[in-house]
């Protein structure tokens, strides 16, 4: 069965097969042996090559965490292209006006409003997390499209708080 | 002597945490308040009662005076022992407290106002022969502030008035700068500390902070416990706090530990509290930054090269009891120890806030480690408090050992779930300059500031394909068939189960 994980905006691809009580890899054209020793979650001790490594997994919706050799990982599975263009949120390139909020956190004020014309790099939004302030400005010049959001509500990472549309664009 | 039996701790996190393990080797019981985010937060389990005290928002629960007073009568607690950040530099809830009839763990209301208003801080410390900074303080409109920015010169920094710990601190360039930094200070101060007015200070760039910890009874009896360096600082707040300093000799040390004591007593100070000095490594010149009249975070550093347990103290003292047999002469601090403040904050994404569930915490457990954690597996990492999760401390008798003794430690440390710095850490850590005790207060910004993850580590390869048989054995994805699907077969099983025979005998 093939995988697909996405982390910092690299692919990657693996697959895994059965082969009886142990797993036949296949990772960046390497192909290796793989035998489970102990899956009992998150603890997972496995052996590859002949090495034993000794992990730690938990899983939330997409997000796989790894734990293995003193590194944290946190892989996605990659979906597919359709439905990834349709999703919410979605952007793409640097054409996008898309404005999505870089941290979790509470919106702490809205500095403009639906058809404001605004410059590149004007604070849009205001967040606070964790004590922080941080201001999400526009990407290009333009007018605002839609606010997504009100003052107060908490966002995720990555939730789209604005759209900003290029004059004549 | 006052007789303790109860305590409120009007705080949350591992302090709260950290408060409440005191008393229990104390056998003082304790009482936990808690917001809506916090309702089933590791400081209500610890705590023997856990009272409800409003809305997730600091300002509708950690920070409201008369909610957390009533929490304490209601629970006859007989002394309130406010932490750090929150209520515990607010000189208004220590004199509710004390007129409330219940005992503050902490000094009086007259050393945290006069340590607190920058501007009487300052004066005393002149008189008493203390080096301060120059800055200013004698106005809060934004025309002053900005004329005082304008005489003092850029770089500035712009505090709060009323804060400490590094929060609500904004390094301003030039004076275009200045009218934003200040709104946004004033936002941050209001949130962090209840009260939006702010100092100026000249930047001091390349500076070392060096902090000089200090105890003090009723009886008049002030000593100090030694510095801790903690110029390794990212956003103005400590990720890596040592002691000793790599800096000071023993000349040095005299100097400013006696300049420390001065300080505390020209306020009369009582209780554990902590003079922040700037040095200039250069010229090894330093000055007075502030007294944090409260427990630090770093605490835990000292207690190890000095064997005290301060938090025990802190208590001890408000009790009543002397800390003259403790006096300097008896305490020798022995070896070195480091902290590590692991953080809640993405360092590949400008360390911007990560929020999240714990879905697994593992502790490091090795001779010479202490974990001290406000969190543990299944916990929420809420957008509405401060980022610190855990902090890592090691001890070893030179600092090379506890060096390496830490990036073991951060070795062994998992927490599955919510991202955290762990990794900059360890980059951090193995850094040249660090390793030879020269990091500024500058250092991060100057030499790690484009830190991303290592993208092609052999071990993310590893990663990946633990990740995958992860989910092969845990569970097939909807709509495959896979033998997984099968309700007898082994994989489904809740318990360990090996395939392959035993363990090899070298695990």
């Amino acid at each position: 069965m093939k995988f697909v994980y996405s982390s910092h905006a690299q692919n990657e691809t693996l697959d895994l097969e059965r082969a009886g009580d142990d797993f036949e890899i296949e990772i960046g054209g390497e192909r290796a042996r793989v035998q489970v020793i102990a899956f009992a979650p998150p603890r997972l001790i496995f052996s590859y090559n002949g090495k034993i490594f000794d992990a730690r997994v938990a899983r939330a919706g997409k997000k796989h965490w790894v734990y293995i050799q003193g590194a944290t990982f946190v892989f996605e599975r990659a979906e597919s292209r359709a439905a990834r263009d349709a999703a919410p949120g979605a952007r793409e390139g640097a054409g996008s006006g898309i404005v999505v909020a870089p941290m979790p956190g509470q919106v702490r004020g809205v500095l403009v409003e639906q058809g404001d014309a605004v410059t590149e790099g004007q604070p849009l939004v205001l967040m606070e997390a964790m004590k922080m302030e941080l201001k999400v400005n526009a990407p290009h010049a333009g007018v605002v499209a839609k606010i997504f959001v009100t003052l107060g509500q908490s966002v995720e990472r990555e939730q789209i708080l604005a759209e900003v549309i290029k004059r004549g664009g | 002597m006052a007789n303790l039996n109860k305590i409120l701790i009007a705080n949350r996190g591992e302090i709260a945490v950290r408060i409440m393990r005191a008393c229990g080797e104390m056998n003082i019981a304790t009482v936990a308040v808690y917001s809506d985010a916090d309702r089933a937060a590791l400081h209500t389990r610890v705590a023997a009662e856990a009272i409800h005290i409003g809305a997730s928002p600091p300002r509708e629960s950690y920070l409201n005076i008369e909610k957390i007073i009533d929490a304490a009568k209601k629970s006859n607690a007989d002394a309130i022992h406010p932490g750090y950040g929150f209520l515990a530099e607010n000189a208004e809830f220590a004199q509710a407290v004390n007129d409330a009839g219940i005992v503050f763990i902490g000094p009086s209301p007259f050393s945290i106002r006069a340590m607190g208003d920058k501007a009487e801080a300052r004066a005393r410390m002149i008189k008493s022969g203390v080096p301060v900074v120059p800055g200013f303080q004698d106005a809060d409109d934004q025309e002053s502030l900005a004329r005082a920015a304008e005489q003092i010169g850029y770089p500035i920094l712009i505090k709060a008035a009323a804060g400490g710990g590094g929060k609500a601190m904004r390094v301003v360039e030039t004076k275009s700068g200045f009218p934003d930094a200040l709104a946004a200070a004033r936002r941050e101060a209001l949130n962090a500390f209840g009260d939006a007015r702010v100092i100026l200070e000249r930047y001091v760039a390349n500076a070392r902070h060096i902090e000089f910890q200090i105890l003090a009874d009723k009886f008049g009896n002030t000593i100090h416990l030694f510095e801790r360096e903690c110029s390794i600082q990212r956003r103005h707040q400590k990720i890596i706090e040592e002691t000793p300093s790599p800096l000071l000799d023993d000349e040095l040390r005299e100097r400013m530990g006696n300049a420390a004591v001065a300080a505390a007593r020209a306020v009369n100070y009582e209780n554990a509290g902590t003079i922040e000095f700037i040095v200039d490594p250069d010229t090894r010149e330093f000055y007075f930054l502030e007294m944090n009249t409260r427990l630090q975070v770093e605490h835990p550093i000292t207690e190890l090269t000095t064997g005290l347990d301060l938090a025990q103290w802190q208590i001890r003292i408000a009790r009543g009891e002397r800390i003259e047999r403790y006096g300097e002469r008896l305490i020798q601090p022995r070896g070195h120890a480091i902290e590590c403040r692991v953080y809640a904050e993405d360092p590949s994404n400008h360390f911007l806030p990560s929020t999240g569930r714990v879905l697994d915490l593992q502790l490091p457990n090795m001779p010479g480690v202490r974990a001290d954690a406000g969190i543990a597996t299944g916990d929420e990492a809420s957008a509405f408090y401060d980022p610190l999760l855990v902090k890592l401390i090691a001890y070893a008798e030179t600092r090379d050992a506890a060096l390496a003794k830490m990036q073991n430690a951060l070795r062994e440390f998992s927490l599955l779930g919510v991202t955290t710095n762990v990794e900059f850490l360890q980059t951090v850590l193995a850094h040249p300059t660090l390793r030879q005790g020269k990091a500024t207060t500058r250092f991060i910004e100057q030499e790690l500031d484009a830190w991303t993850q290592a993208p092609h580590d052999e071990r993310r390869t590893m990663g990946l394909i633990a990740a995958a048989l992860a989910e092969s054995l845990d569970k097939a994805p909807e709509g495959e068939a896979s033998s997984v699907n099968d309700p007898y077969s082994p994989w489904r099983a809740q318990r360990a189960f090996r395939v392959g025979g035993e363990l090899p005998a070298a695990l």
